[in-house]
């Protein structure tokens, strides 16, 4: 899976939002060492001083932890889950503020999303 | 780091100049090896003339080759496309120069060795020895008039050269580095520089013999008094004449190494 | 964090052309930063004064608090937008040139990474194609542990395969207290790399900021901004 990165957007919350995402889905396992901020700069061709800023806002979260000298591990403090949780309702709840600036109401919403589906 | 430039320096000056001896030890052995077919046909006599004459050729070629080796390459390492490189190498502007013009006069110096060296080839055999015995009866008589006084002159003499030939290769430095300041037309305007200097060193000779000729007071009994110095001193005088001329291309050699130098630290203008 | 470079109305004059005009910077450790600038904004002409190939007209720059010169260079790893490695050396010839006069040069370095490119050592430079020249040209630069790397327009003229070699270089390898300054006028391809953005247009300073400032002010992409800024 690569990495796909807004540019219109800090790039920062993207990767701190990717990770929590591949932590919830469990291709990153609990205790499992990460890559280093190096080597994912170079993966997600992004600044390494970004990678650390994520990798430092996402142990804040308890999501991660680093061990001096060996690297940066998947927490199990902190909820992955509910991180993206919280991140898809705020996402959702943003679209649908959005539309309902265009006049549309809920019903209407799902209406268009099934069609955009089909 | 001045050795590592040396280094550097060699291998690209030799680069260029071993090619040359090669071809120049390769002829040398082939007239040599030649005059062992010596015969009365005209095939002996041409093969022989042109083979003489192709050695000549590449002697007086590799003897120019070493100055005009050794003139491009200060020109295209330090202002050209490599001069992105030298001028961002650690090293100061003084010693890009030193070591540039020591290498010069070593590779030329080398080049007059090379073209004896291969001269002796060539004529190894009854003609050397020849030569040797005209040398060794030259260098006797010479050193019986004169004695001791005629190793020291051998030695300044020798100074005297190098020096002078620092001086011109200086010269040259110079001009490559004034010539830099164009902006376009720069090896153009380096012929100029030299040509300009040429034109002032020719006037001011001219104006040095004007004034002799006039001869106020004071130059009269100058000359007077070195006249007269010579007539009494001979021997002393020769080597404060050899002296005279070092110490003038030795201050000419100053002279020019300072203004590369200026141009080099402080008016660099890469393209 | 220190200023490590440091430019005090900077002036360069060719004639009556200015190029710079009366530039003032500073840029600390630590970072990448993007010189951004349409051609022939300034932006050669700025870091050939910093590299000591060109000397101001007025004003001066500082780089670690040393002026350009023999100690400045020991400081700083330049790669110039032209070709200026001599062309009759070895790839050997030349790693060796560089291991000499550079005390920071890591040779190994450099030969693990020519070796992953299949790079012979003994490969002549003129038998290497243009792109892997290019390769080489950076992978030496990149061998050094210095201070300050200054990249002038490393991505320009290259294909996409190489474009992400040269990206994943530079990070692979730079020191992080060290800071990387990229010269081009293809901003789409580097930004996310970036953490700096510096614009320059007729030789002025028209904007420095860091790359999240401007994601997050204008909510758009510094390529946008950059060709609103330079009306493309």
């Amino acid at each position: 899976m690569g990495w796909k990165l807004d540019k219109n957007r800090p790039i920062c919350p993207q990767i701190c939002e990717q990770i929590s995402v591949r932590i919830a889905s469990g291709e990153f396992k609990a205790n499992e060492r990460l890559m280093s901020v190096r080597e994912l700069a170079v993966e997600a061709g992004v600044n390494p001083n970004t990678v650390q800023k994520a990798f430092e806002q996402l142990e804040a979260k308890k999501l991660i932890y680093s061990v001096r000298g060996c690297g940066w591990f998947v927490d199990t403090v902190g909820s992955a889950k509910e991180t993206v949780e919280r991140l898809m309702f705020d996402k959702t709840a943003a679209y649908v503020e959005e539309m309902a600036l265009l006049g549309l109401n809920l019903e209407q919403v799902k209406k268009y999303i099934k069609e955009w589906n089909e | 780091m001045v050795r590592t430039l040396i280094k550097h320096e060699v291998k690209a000056v030799s680069r260029s100049m071993l090619p040359m001896g090669l071809i120049l030890m390769g002829m040398a052995f082939f007239t040599r090896i030649i005059q062992f077919f010596e015969s009365d046909s005209d095939t002996y006599d041409i093969v022989f003339g042109s083979a003489i004459f192709m050695l000549v050729t590449a002697m007086v070629v590799s003897l120019i080759m070493s100055v005009v080796v050794s003139v491009k390459r200060f020109y295209t390492n330090m202002f050209t496309g490599e001069g992105y490189l030298t001028m961002t190498l650690p090293v100061t502007a003084s010693q890009h120069i030193l070591t540039k013009v020591s290498v010069a006069v070593v590779s030329v110096i080398a080049t007059v060795i090379a073209v004896i060296v291969a001269g002796s080839i060539a004529t190894m055999g009854e003609v050397l020895v020849e030569v040797f015995k005209a040398i060794d009866y030259l260098a006797d008589q010479y050193f019986r008039e004169i004695g001791g006084h005629g190793v020291a002159y051998i030695f300044e003499a020798l100074i005297s050269v190098i020096v002078f030939g620092a001086s011109q290769l200086l010269l040259y430095y110079a001009c490559i580095s004034m010539g830099q300041r164009a902006s376009k037309n720069r090896v153009a305007a380096a012929f100029g520089c030299y040509f300009a200097f040429y034109v002032i060193t020719q006037i001011l000779g001219t104006m040095l013999i004007i004034i002799v000729s006039n001869g106020p007071e004071w130059f009269y009994n100058l000359a007077n008094s070195i006249a007269d110095f010579a007539v009494n001193h001979p021997y002393a005088f020769v080597h404060y004449f050899i002296w005279a001329i070092t110490l003038f291309y030795g201050a000419q050699a100053v002279v020019f190494f300072f203004v590369s130098r200026y141009i080099i630290k402080n008016k660099l203008n890469l393209e | 964090m220190s200023e490590l470079l440091t430019c005090r109305n900077l002036t360069k004059n060719y004639g009556g052309l200015v190029a710079l005009n009366n530039v003032n910077l500073e840029i600390k450790s630590g970072k990448i930063i993007g010189l951004l600038g349409p051609n022939g904004s300034g932006k050669t002409t700025l870091i050939k004064i910093l590299n000591g190939l060109l000397t101001p007209t007025s004003g001066e720059i500082l780089i670690n608090g040393f002026r350009p010169g023999v100690e400045s260079k020991k400081m700083v790893s330049y790669l110039p937008d032209n070709s200026y490695l001599n062309s009759w050396m070895t790839v050997e010839q030349i790693v060796g040139m560089f291991s000499d006069f550079y005390a920071d040069f890591r040779p190994e370095l450099a030969f693990e990474m020519l070796g992953r490119l299949g790079i012979t050592p003994k490969s002549k430079l003129k038998t290497l194609s243009k792109g892997n020249k290019e390769k080489v040209c950076l992978i030496l630069v990149m061998s050094r542990n210095a201070l300050l790397y200054v990249l002038d327009e490393p991505i320009a003229g290259v294909d996409p395969a190489t474009r992400d070699y040269v990206i994943s270089t530079i990070i692979n390898n730079y020191n992080p207290e060290a800071s990387v300054i990229i010269s081009t006028h293809l901003i789409a391809d580097i930004e996310q790399v970036l953490d700096e953005v510096i614009f320059i247009n007729n030789g002025n300073i028209v904007l420095q900021k860091t790359v999240d400032e401007i994601r997050e002010e204008n909510g758009k992409s510094v390529d946008e901004l950059f060709r609103e800024v330079f009306k493309w």
